[in-house]
């Protein structure tokens, strides 16, 4: 049996998913806010 | 592929590397001779979240935006949102595509004292539609269908409103985590799971349901989009005149 994880750093959430290779079904997942820097906001 | 999340990535897969509009976006190399391109519309759901959070939503018992609520809301609105357009911009880092301009910012245009919520609510969903629309418009292979994934493919209203929008059939991907999805198939062919993308998509990714456009809706919109394209436009060109009146600190 394979898995296979991916990480989807988005812009608001950075998301890892680990998935089953037989047909794609999320097994587990973790998620942590990305922080940004925004050193001169309006 | 469109994914709607903070900012709304409008991708396109093809089989050579296109790069118009020259400049703008993103082209990255995939094995077997594809080529995603990508034009970002920085402003994508974190418009609509901004909306809600600064005017409000119905909200759920547990406290969080009802969205069936504010769909019913927004549905009850007609097309055109009673002339209300939003240039959705509100992203700080400006807009990537489909034109450069770190200091372009949103607006709503066509207000009157009719104007209600709900014509507002309705017009930020009807303005992520139309940036969509105005990011593939301007690559130079067409989509002929459009996956819409991300948190705003959840909603059924609002894949058909990009159907229409786009003139273009939306499929809503059922994997969850999609974009996860995408790098692990890369990372499992690449460490020998699968044989070739065709192969792991063909195991992992289906089609959850289909939204086909309504051409009275489509040829609507045509006339609304339109109008989008041009208040942006209008609107761009005072983005360095606004941004050169240093605002006023806001008291805390």
């Amino acid at each position: 049996m394979s898995y296979v994880i991916g990480i989807d750093k988005g812009t608001t959430t950075t998301k890892a998913a680990v998935f089953d290779a037989r047909d794609g079904r999320v097994l587990a997942t973790a998620r942590r806010a990305t922080k940004r820097f925004r050193p001169n906001p309006d | 592929m469109t994914v709607l999340g903070t900012s709304c990535l409008n991708s396109l897969v093809m089989d050579r590397p296109e790069r118009a509009p020259e400049g703008l976006g993103f082209l990255f190399a995939m094995p077997l001779d594809r080529y995603v391109r990508i034009l970002p519309n920085t402003s994508g759901a974190i418009s609509f979240d901004w909306f809600l959070d600064r005017f409000g939503a119905p909200l759920t018992p547990q406290g969080s935006p009802d969205f069936a609520a504010l769909e019913a809301k927004a549905k009850a609105v007609p097309r055109g949102a009673g002339g209300a357009v939003f240039i959705p911009y509100v992203n700080g880092a400006g807009v990537l595509a489909p034109f450069y301009d770190p200091l372009a910012r949103g607006s709503f245009f066509g207000v009157g004292s009719h104007t209600s919520y709900d014509h507002l609510l309705r017009a930020v969903y009807e303005a992520l539609c139309f940036a969509t629309r105005d990011c593939f418009a301007a690559m130079s292979v067409q989509p002929t269908s459009l996956v819409l994934t991300g948190g705003g493919g959840k909603s059924a209203f609002w894949a058909q409103m990009f159907a229409d929008v786009c003139g273009l059939p939306i499929e809503i991907a059922a994997a969850e985590e999609s974009g996860a999805l995408g790098v692990a198939l890369l990372a499992g062919v690449a460490a020998g799971i699968w044989p070739d993308i065709e192969t792991a998509a063909a195991a992992t990714a289906r089609v959850a349901a289909r939204y086909e456009p309504d051409p009275v809706a489509a040829a609507d919109y045509d006339g609304w989009f339109e109008l989008y394209r041009q208040t942006r436009d209008v609107y761009r060109r005072y983005s360095q005149q606004r941004a050169a009146l240093k605002p006023a600190e806001v008291a805390a």
